[in-house]
């Protein structure tokens, strides 16, 4: 744009050697401002650091010592990756994760389309409700509800042997107190927590996408394949990722059934916080630090497709 | 039988008739506009056409099929939505492309296609960009050439500059209406913007209420308004509820004054009558000037204030009051608004003949509140 | 025990689809609905059962045992403790970096994702280290205030002290979120200038203007804080303070009947919590028409 071209002086704000329009404060106005701005954030940042961001530092810091005389090593990586028990620990309690992921995934999926079709609005909220309740109750209490129900005195247990002469522990095999009792108990709290996250990515989906796409000639079908589920692919994977860190880094629950007889990563580093002394602390920091490295992974994968899910809505 | 007929089409939507028998002849290759004010039931009929709702009653046929209970998959409609619906996750390529890859065209066929569509409607070099790339104009003109793509036989568009800014709306209405006429497409557009409907339609539907009020060329719905709501609704008017005392000889009473209408063979002496004028037919003079009186003698004179002067670029409009409760407004080219100012006497003048006269009953002066109500949120 | 964060939009839509399910849906949501509902009712029947009867027994045995009460209490004080501490710190910190610090929200939001990197487990195991063990970098990292607070007088090893600390921490998260949508949800930076340019400080703003109008989110954080702190296993066990999750657990592992009867009640206590923040949030103002974000907790 030419200004002041052909009239001569002309109100520009450009002065020579500045480019810019802006009205500045005075740089040393701006200083204060700014530390002000961050020393207001101080007391916080402070609480985070001394119980957040230590603890961690430490575990890392820690991993790579040696236990005994405090000297820089690689050892407990190495007993880690070594010894079968550690890494079956590792594998136990990532299959135990992804399959709890995936059928909390799958099954919570289907389920929330059902509920989010659901005509009847006050059983529809009273639905998510219940969901809300039951993905918050984990822990202690749900391994006992569960001992309650199929454990071995458990009210279905003895029901079935009474009234259909099916004997879950010996005749079939069953037991709660194993990797497939608990993928059953995680599941109770996976579920609710995958229709909770999915219904507002349902939501999401705006009927236009689905009138513009039928009015270009697509069936049902081709609009579930083509625009609805790539739609909600991000957010799904998303949920996936919170299921599996969910149940990656539950303790308290496993604790509570099997008291320690199951070999995944949080027992471990359970018993050595109490001190449980055949296992060295310098390897459950490095137990710890794979748990870390593990979750990043899945946490970093949640954000990432959070991000790809606002680009999309314009947000 | 005109390529798009609506017979008798009515919709319910629990008790209450969003749509009540509805009769509507679309020519091929012509630009209708449903206009009217939200909950008048103009998207109703676009969406009935297009197949998302179907009629409690009534039919609808295209180039003689009767595709009432069709699905909607299966009417050649294109349809574009005021929010654009643009699929987030293909670019606008893609987008274009979809109806298209439906019905399993070969890719070679496709990717012509969409070029060519894309130059079409300006946007040559954004094929790859995706949606939240692109400006709001920019998606509704992606939204187009989607509509487009799959040659449909009518294009339906619902309210889409709504979501538009200012000059984009014009721009846009513009470039849609050029579009239309080149590829000769038959076209029903959904508005509640009468300006819009006025610049470029074939033909307008006024509607209010579930019902069509006039149906026709847009000078027409603009000079000639037939009911008290379309009178009211398009374009800015002036307009007094009055009594007509002679039907024959067009005469008016309307508060205290004695207006000079148009002789009305089809009313009463007696009946209870709107008189619309439109600013631009009313004239502004200095009061102290002697007033102009027209050849035959029998013009419209009234005096009063000047209260509000508002300065529209080509043109000045004035707010007169010309009683304790009422204003009228004028229109005047900028050059000869300059003399007047504020708080000034003036008289204003309209020739009879830029009267419209229209029967008043109870319904039209509900009608009216409901125009009137438009314009105030604006 | 570990938590973690979800966000919930109740839908309120306007126009529903028809017709148009896959059909297995309602099948596989009657499903769930079972599935979660059996255990439940299981539950209760072997609760109120003491060996072949049905009867209140197990009830009656559990509200007359000693640890009961006091376990409660001390969770009960633990919550409460927990609740005012985050709240308190998070809050102004909340509206402070919505106002003045924008560029501090990628960290906020990074500080909000550790406790899911760090799970309670791997958490407890790095306290336990910073405040029971020495460590010269720490120290330093830590302004001195390490070794301050892990000698005399202060000692917090194992305390409950360092216990309500840390779930402050844990409930970070879903106390932020909250919080944080609703500072959104009210336009924030307008409503605060406009209250400065008529005249207010920044402390009567926040207390007149904000904090009234971001009171089902503080609220809904408080009930989520709370239930979490009351249900939370993982870190009071291995700080060996005994709490009451840590009651029901040692309950649970000698008499089954009473410890489905502790649980029963567990979910009792659960449910007012969760319905009480549902409602809270329906009568948020300023929440968009058909959105109505709901943060949930889920312990494990």
């Amino acid at each position: 744009m030419q200004l002041g071209a052909a009239t001569g002086k002309t109100e520009s704000v450009t002065t020579p050697g500045q480019s810019s329009v802006k009205i500045r404060r005075p740089a040393g106005i701006n200083w204060s401002y700014s530390i002000i701005s961050w020393l207001g954030f101080v007391p916080f940042l402070l609480f985070c650091l001394l119980f957040e961001i230590l603890p961690a530092v430490m575990i890392i810091q820690n991993s790579f010592l040696d236990s005994n005389t405090g000297a820089l090593t690689s050892s407990n990586y190495q007993i880690m990756l070594s010894h079968l028990s550690y890494v079956h620990a590792f594998q136990t309690s990532i299959s135990l994760s992804v399959v709890t992921a995936l059928i909390g995934a799958f099954f919570g999926f289907f389920a929330t389309y059902g509920l989010y079709n659901l005509r009847t609005g006050w059983l529809r909220n009273l639905v998510i409700s219940f969901s809300s309740i039951a993905a918050n109750f984990a822990g202690v209490p749900l391994a006992f509800a569960f001992v309650s129900t199929v454990g071995v005195t458990g009210f279905i247990t003895v029901l079935l042997l009474r009234w259909f002469h099916i004997d879950l522990y010996n005749g079939l095999n069953f037991s709660l107190y194993t990797f497939w009792g608990l993928v059953l108990v995680y599941t109770y709290f996976q579920l609710p927590l995958m229709i909770l996250i999915t219904l507002p990515a349902l939501s999401a989906l705006r009927p236009e996408w689905r009138e513009a796409a039928t009015n270009l000639g697509a069936s049902n079908f081709i609009y579930w394949r083509r625009v609805a589920l790539p739609i909600l692919l991000p957010s799904l994977i998303a949920a996936t990722m919170l299921l599996f860190a969910n149940s990656f880094g539950a303790y308290a629950t496993a604790y509570a059934l099997a008291q320690g007889s199951i070999n995944i990563v949080p027992i471990l580093i359970g018993f050595v916080v109490n001190g449980n002394v055949s296992l060295d602390p310098g390897l459950g920091n490095a137990l710890a630090m794979g748990m870390i490295v593990v979750l990043l992974i899945a946490v970093s994968l949640y954000t990432v497709m959070l991000r790809r899910v606002s680009k999309w809505q314009g947000r | 039988m005109a390529f798009l007929e609506l017979e008798h089409i009515t919709k319910y939507f629990g008790r209450t008739a969003a749509v009540m028998d509805i009769n509507l002849s679309v020519e091929q290759g012509e630009f209708l506009t449903l206009l009217g004010p939200s909950g008048c039931g103009k998207t109703t009929i676009l969406r009935m056409v297009a197949g998302f709702e179907t009629p409690s009653n009534g039919n609808i046929l295209l180039d003689g099929d009767d595709i009432t209970n069709r699905s909607a998959s299966k009417r050649p409609m294109g349809m574009v939505f005021q929010s654009y619906a643009l699929f987030p996750h293909m670019n606008a390529e893609q987008n274009i492309a979809f109806g298209l890859s439906i019905k399993r065209t070969p890719k070679d066929v496709i990717a012509r296609r969409c070029a060519e569509l894309l130059e079409l409607v300006g946007l040559g070099d954004k094929g790859r960009n995706f949606p939240h790339q692109l400006s709001g104009g920019q998606q509704q003109r992606v939204a187009l050439a989607r509509a487009l793509a799959v040659e449909p036989k009518v294009l339906l568009l619902d309210e889409p500059l709504s979501a538009l800014d200012a000059k984009v709306r014009v721009s846009l209405r513009n470039e849609i209406r050029r579009i239309q006429q080149q590829l000769k497409m038959t076209a029903i557009y959904v508005t509640h913007d009468q300006e819009e409907a006025l610049a470029i339609s074939d033909r307008i539907a006024v509607m209010a209420r579930g019902s069509i009020e006039q149906l026709d060329l847009p000078e027409e719905i603009y000079n000639n308004p037939r009911t008290v709501f379309a009178a009211t609704f398009v374009g800015t008017s002036n307009h007094f509820n009055g009594l007509l005392e002679s039907a024959s000889e067009g005469l008016c009473q309307v508060e205290h004054q004695t207006l000079h209408v148009p002789p009305v063979p089809n009313l009463h002496d007696g009946d209870r009558v709107l008189v619309m004028v439109r600013p631009e037919e009313v004239s502004v003079q200095n009061s102290e000037e002697g007033v102009n009186v027209s050849a035959n003698g029998a013009g419209n004179h009234i005096a009063g204030v000047i209260e509000l002067r508002t300065f529209l670029g080509p043109f000045t409009r004035f707010h007169v009051r010309v009683n304790e409760s009422t204003t009228m407004t004028a229109d005047v080219p900028s050059q000869q608004a300059r003399d007047y100012y504020v708080a000034q006497r003036v008289v204003l003048s309209f020739p009879p003949d830029a009267c419209q006269v229209l029967p008043l009953d109870k319904e039209a002066v509900e009608l009216e509140r409901l125009a009137e109500a438009e314009e105030e949120k604006v | 025990m570990a938590q973690a964060v979800r966000e919930i939009n109740l839908p309120v839509r306007k126009d529903r689809p028809k017709g148009q399910g896959l059909g297995v849906d309602k099948i596989f949501l009657t499903l769930v609905l079972l599935f979660l509902i059996v255990p439940l009712g299981a539950t209760l029947i072997f609760g109120l059962s003491s060996g072949n009867s049905i009867n209140f027994n197990t009830f009656q045995s559990v509200f007359t045992d000693h640890d009961f009460s006091q376990t409660l209490l001390l969770s009960l004080g633990l919550a409460l403790a927990s609740t005012i501490l985050a709240i308190l710190l998070i809050t102004p910190t909340a509206y402070w970096v919505q106002l003045r610090l924008p560029r501090a929200r990628p960290l906020m939001d990074f500080l909000a994702l550790v406790p899911f990197a760090v799970p309670a487990i791997v958490m407890a195991f790095g306290l336990v280290e910073v405040y029971g063990t020495g460590n010269t970098l720490i120290n330093i990292l830590s302004f001195g205030l390490v070794p301050v607070l892990s000698n005399e007088p202060f000692n917090v090893v194992n305390t409950p002290q360092l216990l309500v600390c840390a779930y402050v921490i844990i409930s970070l998260p879903f106390v932020y979120r909250p919080i944080d949508n609703n500072l959104r949800a009210i336009n924030t930076k307008v409503l605060s200038e406009a209250a400065y340019s008529l005249g207010s400080g920044w402390w009567r703003t926040f207390l007149t203007i904000i904090l009234p109008n971001i009171l089902p989110g503080v609220i809904s954080a408080a009930l989520l804080t709370f239930s979490t702190v009351m249900g939370e296993f993982t870190l009071a066990s291995l700080f060996s303070i005994y709490t009451f999750p840590i009651y029901l657990n040692v309950t649970g592992q000698n008499d089954a009947h009473k410890a489905a009867s502790l649980t029963i009640l567990s979910f009792f206590l659960t449910m007012i919590f969760v319905l009480g923040i549902i409602l809270l949030v329906r009568i948020r103002p300023g929440s968009r028409g058909n959105e109505d974000r709901l943060d949930i907790v889920a312990a494990k």
